[in-house]
């Protein structure tokens, strides 16, 4: 079922959490909502399930407009951030609740539920603990009963709330594969929020990144990866370099540190330069005249590849460079040395100043 | 500087504690407590006892037998009947009021609960008397249309739902603010109305601290004093609640009977102390219990 969200605004009092929100779902995709705390993406979610209600705008499922139906007309499945299980029903109980609350009529029989049931309880490779009380299971347990419990209603739609936020990093993981995997064999629309933008890269179809209420890009994880819109995404999806300079005549000069700006030539601007800290090289000699003295400050071996912190010489501002592990042994470089650095690939914002 | 006044404040704290660690200090706090507690509670509930039953078991359930202190208990019975399920049903639509919807004035309806608790039983009392009473334009209609609400049962069940109305809302108030609205949230989620949701999912999350509220509510309905006295009237057989009856007995030199009356209170305060006990510790589990 495919989701539209036309032009979606909420207020809470004087704070405008939602401002013109606008795009379009697809059926069968798997969306992440992006952003950090605050930005609204838990309060769009809660609109689309009907939790909330906005101020403006429609919600359109299927081309049918929902924005004032019934909770229980809308048939999406929520999974909360803290799972809210039942705690005084047993994992079977929870599970099978959004069928036992049906209508005499639409409900269906106790055999049919029990199978449907065990049929949830295989798929979360939960089959021995329907007898258990929430209370007795870990937080990633918890967490799979409460994605059952929201599939037994057969939702067209599936939207989770930070839904593997509150567990540690492992059982975060494995969750996250297991629900990317669900999400293939089961094939039905899905929205989910989160903060970290690992996880939104690892599993969604596309991102929408959102920042104050607004959303700042569309994508898919290459593509906003490979080309983030503005400076507020280069920053939030990961760890970069940031130069603060000028743009003159093709050029972005920060300091001691020059590159080609082609994209803007001939203005003469304030300009951001971002570069991801495995697009450097390190040298022992300067070579060529765009390269930036630096001294390395501290040396982290982590995994497969080694952490590197460095002061520049100019501004004394830190950069942190990463490499693998074949590359930093054939440099054989030491802390308290120093180097000159390049850039393999940089981006530059004119910020218009 | 800082640091300073840092380590004065920590040797301070330091010394606090160790002369609170000192076992003749403790010691000595502790006796002082028991003792208190002592003189103050428990020897006046034994005397209570001890009165009541002085002139032997006869004298006592012959106390029983006086018509106008049988028609006091009765009236208790059909006071505290009346009162406590109004109660409770006004105290949890209250509640899930106030816990589960945002709206303007909420804080102001949460201090209004209260306003029984701050104010004497006598002026709750005394405002009724004047509602219904032969003082007010309502008052006059009223009797006129021979509905007499003053110096009657329907007046002493009005003066004590006013006020036993805080115990079942209070009580369920820090509870259900504690517990939020996610669970109430999955429940509309899954295709549950709004019946359906309070009574599978709410109510078993809130029976324990709802009980206590209604042992609180109950034993008050039981024992108020104050603002049933104003509107009652005092008629003997006809108006008067046990605590009215203790009083009366008591004005008219009838000890024993007094006390006898006042034992099955006493009794029945010890009852509802021991459930509270018991009650406490559920309620604690229910308020931790979720994640």
């Amino acid at each position: 079922m495919s989701i539209e969200i036309n032009h979606v605004s909420k207020s809470y009092g004087s704070f405008q959490i939602l401002k013109n929100i606008n795009f379009t779902i697809q059926t069968g995709e798997l969306i992440a909502l992006l952003g950090p705390s605050g930005s609204g993406k838990t309060s769009l979610l809660r609109i689309v399930a009907g939790l909330e209600q906005a101020d403006e705008g429609q919600i359109v499922f299927n081309g049918q407009d929902l924005t004032n139906a019934r909770i229980k007309d809308r048939k999406v499945g929520f999974v909360f951030q803290h799972y809210a299980l039942f705690q005084n029903m047993t994992v079977f109980h929870n599970i099978a609740y959004g069928l036992n609350v049906l209508p005499r009529k639409y409900r269906p029989s106790k055999k049919e539920i029990k199978e449907k049931v065990e049929k949830l309880l295989s798929l979360i490779r939960l089959e021995p603990y329907g007898k258990r009380y929430p209370s007795q299971l870990s937080g990633g347990q918890r967490q799979r009963v409460a994605l059952a419990r929201a599939l037994a209603i057969e939702p067209k739609i599936l939207l989770l709330d930070e839904p593997f936020g509150a567990l540690d990093a492992k059982v975060r993981k494995e969750l996250r594969d297991w629900l990317r995997h669900l999400h293939e064999s089961v094939g039905i629309t899905s929205i989910f929020v989160t903060h970290d933008q690992e996880e939104a890269f690892e599993v969604a179809d596309r991102v929408v990144i959102m920042h104050d209420g607004k959303i700042e890009q569309i994508g898919t994880p290459e593509h906003v990866y490979d080309h983030p819109a503005n400076p507020f995404i280069y920053d939030f999806i990961g760890s970069a370099n940031r130069f603060e300079g000028k743009i003159a005549g093709g050029k972005f000069v920060d300091g001691d540190f020059e590159t080609d700006a082609p994209e803007y030539p001939g203005e003469v601007t304030q300009g951001l330069g971002f570069v991801r800290p495995y697009h450097f090289i390190i040298e022992k000699q300067k070579s060529g005249n765009q390269s930036l003295k630096a001294k390395i400050k501290h040396v982290q071996p982590v995994g497969p590849i080694v952490r590197l912190n460095l002061e520049r010489s100019d501004t004394h501002d830190l950069l942190h460079v990463e490499m693998n592990r074949e590359e930093f042994s054939r440099l054989d470089l030491h802390a308290d040395e120093l180097v000159h650095l390049k850039v393999k690939k940089v981006q530059i914002f004119s910020t218009g100043q | 500087m800082e640091n300073m006044i840092q380590s004065d404040v920590s040797k301070q704290t330091l010394s606090v504690r160790s002369s609170l660690k000192s076992a003749i200090v403790r010691r000595l706090f502790i006796s002082l407590v028991f003792l208190f507690l002592f003189c103050f509670l428990v020897v006046p509930l034994i005397s209570i006892f001890f009165e009541a039953l002085r002139q032997g078991a006869g004298v006592y359930f012959s106390s029983f037998a006086d018509p106008n202190t049988l028609s006091s208990i009765r009236l208790t019975l059909i006071v505290t009947l009346a009162v406590v399920p109004i109660n409770t049903v006004f105290g949890i639509l209250i509640a899930w009021t106030v816990t589960k919807y945002a709206f303007k004035g909420k804080n102001m309806l949460v201090t209004l609960v209260d306003l029984p608790f701050s104010v004497s039983p006598v002026i709750g009392g005394l405002i009724f008397v004047l509602l219904f009473g032969e003082h007010s334009e309502l008052g006059r209609w009223l009797i006129a249309h021979n509905i007499n609400i003053v110096f009657n049962v329907p007046g002493i069940v009005i003066a004590t739902l006013f006020v036993t109305f805080p115990f079942v809302a209070r009580e369920l108030i820090s509870l259900m603010n504690h517990q939020g609205t996610a669970l109430e949230e999955a429940s509309l989620v899954l295709g549950a109305g709004a019946w359906q949701t309070f009574f599978r999912v709410t109510l078993p999350n809130i029976k324990w601290g709802l009980l206590y509220g209604i042992i609180l509510c109950n034993a008050r309905a039981i024992g108020e004093f104050g603002a049933v006295s104003v509107v009652s009237g005092h008629i003997s057989g006809m108006t008067n609640t046990m605590p009215l009856q203790i009083e009366n007995l008591y004005n008219e030199y009838q000890l024993d009977p007094a006390f006898a009356l006042a034992s099955i209170m006493s009794l029945f305060a010890i009852i509802t102390m021991i459930l509270k006990m018991i009650l406490e510790k559920n309620v604690q589990k229910a308020a931790n219990g979720r994640p």
